[in-house]
């Protein structure tokens, strides 16, 4: 039932996001160095994010050249990608927690129109600590690096089936054996979770770089269902359901959030590629 | 509600069925019994379908499927050919290896047991699911869990996922074309931990693993796991008594 539940909600969602992506930025986003996009999310990406990101890569150039590249992306994106997280999150949340996730999933991507905003919005601190956790400077863990290099990798694979397997492989390579612990058997779920919507993000050229993301989210879903764990709260397919469908929300229809976990992402994979003899420290990512 | 406590009593139950997973080898109670026997019977069959499946899967993993794909157009000749072809194919995933001088987590006896059970877990789920896709993404999600399962693996493995994942997401997919195959999804957790461990002991001896060894690795074990009887019942018995295991302690 909830595999006939899956098809007819990719059914119903697949024809929107096909009518929203065709051919509108298609050619647009080829190259990082694009004029820049003058639109409703310009000053979005003008936040505290920025600097502070920027200050991790002061005296590294290279990387601040990648940071602008990722950021003209996020704003030529930005429209598309909130359509795609009005689509994604509900499908997400079927994936996770069956049809009654995908309700919650709708609920989340309501919220991308101010509805029901005071009813869902903080109702899980934990996925507020989860979230700032993530998005603080921080060193990712060798873990999380190749995590995101084989997002990366998925993001430029010929096959949706070799995508999906190496985005399930990222899934359970970013997370930590504290974080598989308190999942529990809510892993398969997650890795279905981070497979539907790298399913979605590839449906278009114009979206497919924003697949590096899909461990970023599966991050903070498992951050946050592991405080709730650790604070003795039970964590349920539809807890789970609900959290990932506003962590795939809030990523994708926030240009500065979006920019930030695909500039991170693209350090992380970069390290793994270009080095071979790393000491026993943390990669900055 | 979650508790620590629980989390070692689920585990160390879930390691005591294990342990008695020998007793139950030809039990007339397990519900796939019939299934079973005519598996035996098919793989003890000269030329049988199911041997034949197990050759193809493993050329599948080793070449990308195009020996299946040729042998069905042009006979011997045509597989080879495809084979090359598949080979060649195979080698537009970027075979980079990952860097193998990264720390990993050392996670102890209860991380590997839990990593274990995760691992029959998406197999399960492998075989279950209807979408193509998703079941190569769970396949996917079984090579790094297969690194935690044997740390000594750890990096030989890492150093080679993108093909074993590729390889092993090829295998599934050869699998799931026939209904009457698709059950044998559930031993492929078995044939990955497998190749694992056949990966640490050829780091140990000394012998480089490069991404074309693990290829062939994995091939080798697809091969030995699937066209043995013993151990591709044993393989899905242990993918089912994980999964009994779960449901019964989400009930």
């Amino acid at each position: 039932m909830a595999a006939t539940y899956d098809t007819e909600l990719e059914l119903e969602f697949e024809d929107e996001l096909e009518d929203e992506m065709e051919g509108e930025f298609e050619d647009e986003l080829e190259t990082e160095y694009e004029a820049e996009f003058e639109g409703e999310y310009e000053d979005e990406l003008e936040l505290e994010y920025e600097d502070e990101l920027e200050g991790e890569l002061e005296g590294d150039l290279f990387f601040k050249k990648i940071f602008r590249g990722v950021k003209r992306f996020a704003k030529k994106a930005a429209p598309i990608l909130k359509r795609v997280a009005k689509v994604a999150a509900p499908m997400v949340g079927t994936a996770v927690g069956g049809p009654l996730g995908g309700f919650i999933g709708k609920a989340a991507s309501s919220l991308l129109e101010g509805e029901l905003e005071d009813e869902y919005e903080g109702e899980y601190e934990e996925e507020l600590e989860a979230e700032m956790e993530e998005e603080a400077p921080r060193s990712l863990t060798p873990n999380e690096a190749v995590a995101e290099y084989m997002a990366e990798v998925a993001s430029m694979a010929q096959s949706e089936g070799e995508a999906e397997a190496l985005v399930g492989a990222a899934t359970t390579t970013t997370l930590s054996a504290a974080d598989r612990r308190a999942l529990g058997k809510l892993l398969p779920r997650l890795v279905r979770g981070a497979a539907v919507l790298t399913r979605v993000l590839r449906k278009s050229p114009t979206t497919r770089p924003a697949v590096v993301v899909v461990p970023s989210v599966v991050r903070k879903t498992a951050n946050a269902l592991k405080k709730r764990a650790m604070a003795g709260k039970p964590i349920t397919k539809r807890t789970a359901a609900k959290i990932m469908a506003n962590q795939t929300r809030k990523t994708l229809a926030s240009p500065s959030k979006t920019a930030k976990a695909m500039a991170r992402s693209k350090r992380a994979s970069r390290a793994v590629k270009v080095s071979r003899r790393m000491p026993r420290r943390m990669i900055r990512g | 509600m979650y508790t620590p406590a629980m989390e070692f009593e689920a585990t160390s139950a879930l390691e005591d069925e294990w342990e008695d997973e020998a007793q139950y080898e030809y039990e007339g109670e397990f519900e796939d019994e019939a299934f079973f026997k005519e598996l035996v019977q098919q793989i003890r069959t000269p030329g049988s379908r199911l041997r034949k499946v197990a050759l193809g899967a493993a050329r599948a993993a080793l070449t990308g499927g195009g020996g299946l794909v040729g042998a069905r157009l042009g006979g011997p000749a045509g597989a080879v050919l495809g084979g090359s072809l598949g080979g060649a194919a195979g080698g537009l995933l970027p075979a980079q290896e990952f860097e193998d001088e990264w720390e990993w987590e050392s996670e102890g006896r209860m991380g590997s047991i839990q990593a274990d059970a995760l691992m029959e877990q998406l197999g399960a789920a492998a075989a279950e699911t209807e979408s193509e896709a998703e079941a190569e993404a769970f396949i996917g999600a079984l090579i790094p869990l297969a690194a935690k399962v044997l740390p000594s693996a750890a990096r030989a493995v890492m150093r080679a996922a993108p093909k074993l994942i590729s390889g092993a997401s090829k295998v599934v997919r050869t699998l799931r074309r026939n209904p009457a195959t698709r059950k044998l999804v559930r031993a492929v957790p078995s044939i990955v931990k497998q190749t694992a461990g056949s990966l640490a002991r050829q780091a140990s001896r000394g012998r480089p693993v490069t991404a074309r060894s693990a290829a062939r690795t994995l091939a080798g074990q697809t091969y030995r796991v699937l066209s043995d009887p013993r151990r591709c019942a044993a393989a899905m018995r242990r993918c089912r008594a994980v999964q009994r295991s779960c449901r019964r302690r989400a009930a």
